[in-house]
């Protein structure tokens, strides 16, 4: 048993290196020079230049995934460049009020979720498990960006 | 398909294949759903002669007008008939859904095959990164992704279809792992059978069942990821009209021109529907425990 | 998950519904984007300059005419060679911290900070400053290395917002987080992509002016909301709203809207020398077919149809009310049949071009509007529609044939002109370039005199406006939306809003 767990443990350090590759990576991949729309509408060059060197940007691939691994195992996410502080406080900021929001939604969607799914069990093939799963597909088919804006004029 | 016939015992008037499709007519959400795929697929087929209008012509008397005798779903932002940008918008989704999809598989199974059939360290690398990708919520990878490779709906396919691969390896390499033990593959092997022989001979047939499941949910989900891509931007460029790109213009005007959203998202939420429908009625049919 | 943001939302709303009771003078302001980062020195961004209205006065500010008027300075005057700017500073100025402004501060934020720090977005505008001498406390002098008629302008914006020394030099590029200026509000707190909060600062030297006693920004990107939180009472006043919600507010008595045209513009950038792609493409290769393009246009249905008329046609780099609009180069009317004829000559009846443009719902409209119209003269315009970061890197790289660009604007000809049209400026796409353009540009730089810069604007444009880098086709109005309840709000054609006068009954 014991010997499973180191075992399934081992996997999630070469899963995590590849999991901080891609998330690297998907950075990397996304068009257009960021220095250039963190200098504004003016693109002052000096000022690209500046924010070049400041962000590792004329370094190779190689050195900046480096620099930027590292920084993440130190605790440190690097510094929104737009308003200037650091992306951990600005997670931070955040954080409680996703928790909430997810725990609420989690307890509501786990009531509603299991009272259905059991409703629909216990009573197959009646109109209340016919309900549930209409719903089920529903929820599961609406684009939710749709969603969000036929809800718009109503809030 | 052929060689399955004979590994699995035959009753006395059905082959297994007719059973599954017996099980499936009488399924009626599926084959409500099938009913509307197919609709959809004729819509966009033959988009040329049901449209009402050229879904390009503009018209700039007729900018913003509610349904009306003229056009039945109203007209757009300049002044287009939304019922034919509808219509033809239903090639773009289609399209979407079933290529992405044939991405994914041509890509999924055969590395999946190789993972769950060859096992070791090949197995061990892709499955570390089928994780990491899995990790990765499915549109973010599909928006990264798409904008890497530049707006258009060519590359929102290759990006969805990319995005959709390691779900597919992941069912396919498990399938295996539980297929390549059973009795007859033991037997092919004892015979003397290639390797790639029996991959694709005697494993890939029994691991196809659940792939179809997969790939017909996949296409729903494939064409809400079109849909979102497009109302990114980086799907079907202007002037061609796609349901996404539709909804992404009709958000700025959802208080004075409502219909402009309500028919391409009502359509979005059809065609996932009937696939989704169609996916839950081929699970049940192809469950080999009924 | 679905479910999940659905819950979300409702109770966001709940909890907005709960947090908005009271507060009579509270003013919240629904921003169209979120500012970045509140330090005038390394600020960059429109809507952080809306935000800096409130927080950091300037040494002038700029009126609905677009005359220079003093606020933190009391006068000014220029030297017998135009190398010298003197200025006199407001007596009794302090700070949000208390400390005084006097000349040492003034000469600190001019040349130690905004010439000097790193990553300086404000080194350009006084790229001629090369000294400031302190006259006495209240009085500073600005040497130039040449003669600069754009820089009063300038130091109406950004550069000429004066920040406590004292807080600048202990906080070095993090003064952003907690910035400290002048301004009749000051910082209370900023949660990023959610509020920023301005309390009314009890010192300010113009006070009998403020009437508000706190300001929440809220930036609201979706135009939709932001209205749909103004109609719900979550927000007393909302900037760039869409124009096409204008008719359903303006039943409503208990809103109001204003506006008013802008400084900036909305234009067709030309490849016509940024990379070789110009020479193969018959539009950037001939101006005959730049022309003919030019024709094709029919700007008032342009605005009418992607604008729904709520912007002001125009042909040049300022609008046509503008005292500096070259009146010799007024807006042509559309000819299909002289396009035509053009292309005829030009031997190319059915050119071919690739029109780039940003995925902005506006820049899309503008596109296939343009695309029809073109269509009508015999050009085939594919439209490219490129996200915008994207979009600039092509543009940067030439790798394009015709561009939708939008431009701000500055309250100065100049900021509209110059970095576009010289010869390998940041700014000039087109990869224009033409000596005897260059000197003018110069020299109207040079030029105080009101009427001896208006004369060379004509010339510049007589010659600019037949190369066509730049096809100008329109200036969008700013558009406010607020509740009836508010008054005193100025409509000054750079789209910030002054709360000197702003009052909630």
């Amino acid at each position: 048993m014991l010997n499973y767990l180191v075992q399934r443990l081992a996997t999630i350090v070469p899963t995590l290196f590849f999991v901080s590759i891609l998330i690297f990576g998907l950075q990397q991949l996304l068009p257009g020079d960021p220095a250039v729309i963190l200098a504004g509408e003016d693109r002052d060059p000096t000022v690209v230049a500046h924010l070049h060197q400041k962000l590792h940007l004329d370094e190779p691939l190689p050195v900046r995934y480096l620099y930027w691994a590292g920084g993440v195992l130190r605790g440190d996410l690097g510094e929104s460049q737009r308003i200037q502080k650091p992306v951990l406080e600005l997670i931070m900021e955040k954080l409680p009020v996703t928790l909430e929001l997810a725990l609420i939604a989690i307890v509501i969607a786990l009531s509603i979720g299991i009272t259905a799914g059991i409703v629909s069990a216990v009573y197959k093939d009646s109109a209340w498990d016919y309900a549930a799963n209409v719903f089920a597909l529903w929820g599961l088919s609406t684009p939710n960006f749709w969603l969000g804006i036929m809800l718009i004029p109503r809030i | 398909m052929a060689t399955l016939a004979a590994d699995v015992p035959v009753f006395r008037e059905l082959t297994p294949r007719q059973r599954v499709l017996r099980r499936l007519l009488r399924r009626r959400g599926a084959m409500a759903g099938l009913a509307v795929v197919v609709f959809f697929i004729a819509v966009a087929l033959l988009a040329p002669l049901v449209a009402p209008y050229d879904p390009l012509q503009t018209s700039w008397s007729a900018v913003r007008k509610a349904p009306n005798a003229m056009h039945a779903f109203g007209t757009d932002e300049i002044g287009r008939d939304v019922a034919s940008r509808v219509i033809f918008g239903a090639r773009a989704s289609l399209l979407a859904g079933l290529v992405s999809v044939c991405i994914s598989l041509s890509l999924g199974v055969p590395i999946g095959l190789l993972a769950g059939y060859v096992s070791g360290w090949v197995d061990s690398l892709i499955s570390r990164i089928t994780d990491a990708m899995l990790a990765c919520p499915f549109l973010i990878l599909a928006i990264a992704l798409a904008a890497f490779l530049g707006p258009s709906l060519t590359n929102a396919m290759i990006a969805i279809g990319i995005s959709a691969t390691p779900i597919f390896i992941r069912l396919t390499r498990a399938q295996v792992l539980a297929v390549k033990v059973e009795d007859y593959v033991e037997a092919a092997r004892a015979v003397g059978n290639s390797h790639l022989r029996i991959a694709l001979r005697h494993v890939l047939p029994n691991v196809v069942a659940p792939l179809i499941v997969q790939a017909t949910l996949a296409i729903a989900a494939a064409v809400i990821a079109e849909a979102s891509l497009s109302f990114l931007g980086l799907g079907q460029q202007p002037p061609a009209p796609s349901w996404g790109s539709m909804l992404n213009t009709a958000k700025n005007y959802i208080d004075n021109a409502p219909w402009m959203a309500v028919w391409p998202g009502l359509s979005i939420f059809l065609l996932v529907l009937s696939f989704n429908l169609l996916g839950d009625g081929l699970r049940d049919a192809l469950d080999p425990r009924r | 998950m679905r479910t999940r943001s659905t819950i979300g939302t409702a109770i966001a709303v709940v909890a907005a519904l709960a947090a908005s009771a009271g507060h009579a003078q509270q003013l919240r302001f629904g921003l169209a984007e979120d500012p970045d980062v509140l330090d005038p020195t390394l600020a960059r961004t429109f809507v952080g300059r809306v935000v800096f209205a409130a927080l950091c006065d300037k040494l002038f500010d700029i009126d609905e005419k677009l005359n220079i008027v003093p606020q933190l300075a009391t006068g000014y005057e220029w030297s017998a060679d135009r190398k010298a700017l003197t200025i006199k500073l407001r007596k009794g100025v302090t700070f949000h911290d208390g400390e005084k402004l006097d000349a040492a501060a003034a000469k600190f934020n001019n040349i130690e900070r905004h010439k000097t720090m790193a990553g300086s977005n404000r080194r350009g505008e006084l790229a001629p400053v090369t000294t400031v001498d302190v006259v006495d406390e209240s009085t500073v002098k600005l040497n130039l290395s040449a003669p600069f008629s754009p820089l009063l302008a300038a130091l109406a914006d950004r550069a000429g917002m004066m920040v406590s020394p004292k807080a600048a030099q202990a906080e070095g590029d993090k003064f952003g987080a907690k910035p400290v200026c002048s301004g009749p509000f000051r910082f209370v707190e900023r949660v990023a992509q959610d509020r920023i909060v301005l309390e009314r600062y009890p010192n300010y030297w113009n006070k009998g002016e403020i009437h508000l006693d706190k300001i929440t920004y809220l930036p609201i990107v979706d135009s939709t909301v932001r209205l749909a939180n103004l109609r719900s009472g979550q927000l007393d006043m909302i900037e760039r709203m869409a124009a096409s919600d204008i008719p359903s507010l303006k039943t409503d008595s208990r809103f109001k809207v204003a506006k008013i045209t802008e400084i900036g513009y909305y234009g067709i950038t030309i490849n016509v020398g940024k990379s070789d792609l110009s020479q193969k493409n018959p539009l950037g290769k001939d101006p005959r077919v730049r022309e003919a393009f030019e024709l094709a246009l029919d700007r008032d249905g342009i605005v009418q149809v992607a604008m729904d008329g709520e912007a002001a046609v125009g042909n040049q780099w300022v609008a046509p009310t503008n005292p500096y609009y070259a009146r010799n180069i007024p807006i042509p009317k559309r000819d299909v049949a002289r396009a035509k004829a053009l292309l005829a000559e030009a031997g190319v009846p059915n050119p071919s071009f690739t029109l780039m443009t940003p995925t902005t719902s506006d820049a899309q409209k503008i596109a296939q509007v343009v695309q029809a119209m073109e269509k009508e003269a015999g050009f085939d315009v594919k439209i490219q529609s490129t996200e915008f970061a994207t979009s600039l890197d092509m543009a940067d790289k030439g790798q394009f044939d015709a561009y939708v660009l939008a431009w701000s604007g500055r309250a100065d000809p100049d900021g509209n002109l110059y970095s576009f049209d010289f010869c390998k400026a940041p700014l000039d796409y087109a990869g224009y370039c033409k000596p005897e353009v260059d000197d003018l540009l110069n020299r109207s730089r040079s030029a105080l005199d009101v009427a001896e810069r208006k004369k060379l604007y004509e010339q510049i444009a007589a010659i600019v406006l037949k190369d066509r880098p730049i096809v100008y086709l329109f200036h969008r109005h700013w558009l406010w939306a607020h509740t009836a309840k508010l008054s005193g709000l100025r409509t000054i054609p750079d789209g910030l809003v002054r709360v000197q006068g702003l009052k909630l009954n």
